[in-house]
């Protein structure tokens, strides 16, 4: 038996162990090397300090978490409601619809920021029209909205997918109760909806979440007036080779993007206790 | 505490809209403080009509719902003030015991003392006072009914809806929650309909049993009219184990193998013989008797059940609870008793 058992546990380790060399190789080494290089610099350990004290950097840093929380906040309202009504009705056009939707998760996030121009550039379809209507143009793109916009295209399609799976768990007869027990539409919503919801809420939010600071292509072709993490660090990166900043500031989105999913989790175990 | 509320449904019939017709046209009246029991085999409709009383469904054009005087029909389940209690429980995962059952008193924005005070007297009437900081998770399934029963009561409703609430449930615990609910009921004089497939259920339950077929109501009686005198072969199938007896009618006699009885004068021409298993009593002597050989036996514990065949094809059951060998392939001499005999149209 305990012969077994060995045997067993050399087996389990055997087969990890590509798994773990994988994790040490790709992960662990790398991670350590970044940590060290951030504090390889002049200031050693202070290029931490100087990533949140400097001006530009603290900037760009609550910017691009400001922008990412929004962006989460809008695409979970949005995606909510679409993806509950994709769920529950049945319409001539429905997986033609659904299919369109989860398209734009093919793109790579230069071409969303190409489309963003395309719709709210200088030559774009909302520039025209409100030219047309107001005789000023209005030009969205290379702005904060600009980068909320493009964000929020690539965000809901994932939300919507999870938003659905999750809906189609949903016990309709929690509903059905909720209405005999006298609940309005409304207050199903917040009984017994969302609270159902919640956890698919939470993962999926944390992960647009994660998506939108570490977004880069749909930053690099939009982000001229405003500078985000990602771009921040490539451009301390090649442009000024200033390779100890560019290693702390990843440390540091990687550390607050990290935290904000592991909050998310450990919230997302407690509503269901939490609530009502 | 009790509003209970006689209902009326008045040529209520529902088609779905893929053209499934679920229940024909119905008429049925509920009187206040019974417990009804529709009762029938899945897909007869008695689901429809239950939901259609909830208003989770509305009736076909023409159809209409009275709770008293008052016309429901257009109301939605929101504002009809009923209990329902679902067969998968449909408790709030989120919510503890205690907000479960106190859910429909906050939506009505009870205060909160009288709520608690509600919530404590629900609970100690179903015995889960101890439990409920309880989550539902951690409540096995007849603690879960209990709870279901408790928030569909709380809010005082006009009529209590129960839609197969032990079918998922093992047969003891059926059995002792069945008794439970009956208590809780009467005590209540609360309006009860109570839908489910299970005669033993109907029979234990019901003032008045509906029997349903095919979206159709069969039979509306008391649970014995419906044992004893059922209104065609559906439900003296449906409704407990019954013989079909092949025999002749001569002169205003019955003969079945050597047992001669009297032909009732008001029983259909050409009808159909039925005896239930247990009003087939054992006897020692060929003569007035229907005579087979025993081909199985099953000691079920409070009687004995044998099959004998009497040379018509499906073997006769027999229900006995005297005590005796019972051996195969022995000879049985059976007898019935005029008073038990079942005539219906064939």
């Amino acid at each position: 038996m305990s012969m077994d058992g060995r045997k067993h546990t050399l087996l389990l380790g055997a087969l990890m162990a590509p798994a773990a060399a994988f994790f040490l190789a790709f992960w662990l080494l790398p991670m350590a090397r970044l940590v060290g290089v951030g504090a390889s610099g002049p200031q050693g350990m202070g290029a931490y300090w100087s990533v949140l004290t400097n001006q530009n950097y603290l900037t760009s840093l609550i910017y691009t978490f400001v922008l990412s929380a929004l962006v989460t906040l809008a695409t979970l309202v949005i995606s909510c409601i679409a993806g509950l009504f994709l769920e529950r009705n049945r319409f001539p056009g429905r997986s033609l619809l659904l299919a369109v939707l989860t398209f734009p998760l093919a793109f790579p996030g230069v071409v969303v920021g190409f489309l963003i121009i395309l719709l709210c550039g200088r030559q774009g379809l909302i520039g025209d029209l409100t030219k047309w209507l107001t005789g000023e143009k209005l030009v969205l793109a290379y702005s904060l909205s600009g980068l909320f916009l493009g964000y929020l295209y690539f965000s809901i399609p994932r939300v919507i997918l999870t938003v659905m799976a999750a809906a189609e768990k949903l016990d309709y007869a929690l509903v059905e109760a909720a209405r005999t027990l006298g609940a309005s539409p409304l207050q199903i919503v917040r009984d017994v909806t969302l609270p159902a919801l919640g956890p698919a809420l939470v993962s999926s939010g944390a992960i647009c979440f994660a998506t939108s600071v570490g977004a880069f292509g749909t930053a690099f072709t939009l982000a001229t007036n405003i500078t985000v993490l990602p771009m921040l660090i490539y451009n301390e990166f090649t442009n000024y080779a200033n390779i100890p900043v560019a290693a702390a500031l990843s440390v540091v989105l990687g550390v607050v993007t990290w935290a904000v999913l592991a909050l998310a989790r450990s919230v997302a175990g407690n509503t269901v206790t939490v609530a009502a | 505490m009790s509003t209970s509320t006689a209902i009326s449904i008045l040529q209520c019939g529902k088609t779905y809209p893929n053209g499934t017709r679920a229940l024909e046209t119905v008429d049925l009246e509920v009187v206040s403080g019974e417990t009804l029991v529709l009762l029938g085999p899945s897909g007869c409709g008695k689901t429809s009509l239950l939901r259609m009383i909830a208003g989770l469904e509305s009736p076909d054009a023409g159809g209409r719902i009275l709770f008293g005087s008052e016309d429901v029909t257009a109301q939605p389940p929101e504002t009809r003030n009923v209990g329902m209690v679902f067969q998968s429980y449909a408790l709030f995962p989120n919510m503890t015991v205690a907000q479960n059952v106190g859910y429909g008193l906050r939506i009505r924005r009870l205060p909160e003392e009288r709520r608690r005070a509600r919530v404590a007297e629900m609970l100690e009437m179903v015995q889960l006072s101890a439990l409920s900081a309880r989550r539902i998770d951690q409540l096995s399934g007849g603690q879960r009914q209990r709870v279901a029963l408790a928030r569909a009561i709380a809010v005082t409703p006009r009529v209590l809806l129960l839609d197969e609430p032990l079918t998922a449930l093992d047969a003891k615990l059926r059995e002792s929650l069945r008794v439970d609910i009956d208590t809780l009921l009467r005590k209540a004089g609360i309006t009860a309909i109570y839908v489910t497939h299970d005669q033993a259920e109907a029979m234990a339950l019901g003032d008045r049993i509906v029997v349903m077929d095919h979206g159709e109501i069969v039979q509306i009686g008391s649970p014995t009219q419906i044992y004893h005198a059922p209104a065609n072969a559906f439900v003296a199938d449906f409704v407990g184990s019954v013989n079909r007896l092949q025999g002749n009618v001569q002169d205003g006699v019955w003969r079945c193998g050597n047992a001669a009885l009297p032909w009732p004068a008001d029983a259909p021409v050409g009808g159909v013989v039925m005896v239930r298993p247990e009003d087939l009593r054992l006897g020692h002597e060929a003569a007035g008797a229907i005579s087979g050989t025993l081909t199985a036996r099953y000691f079920l514990g409070n009687r004995t059940r044998l099959l004998v065949d009497i040379g018509q094809g499906a073997p006769v059951l027999v229900d006995t609870s005297e005590r005796g060998e019972f051996a195969l392939a022995s000879q049985v001499h059976l007898r019935i008793d005029p008073a038990t005999m079942i005539v219906l149209p064939a």
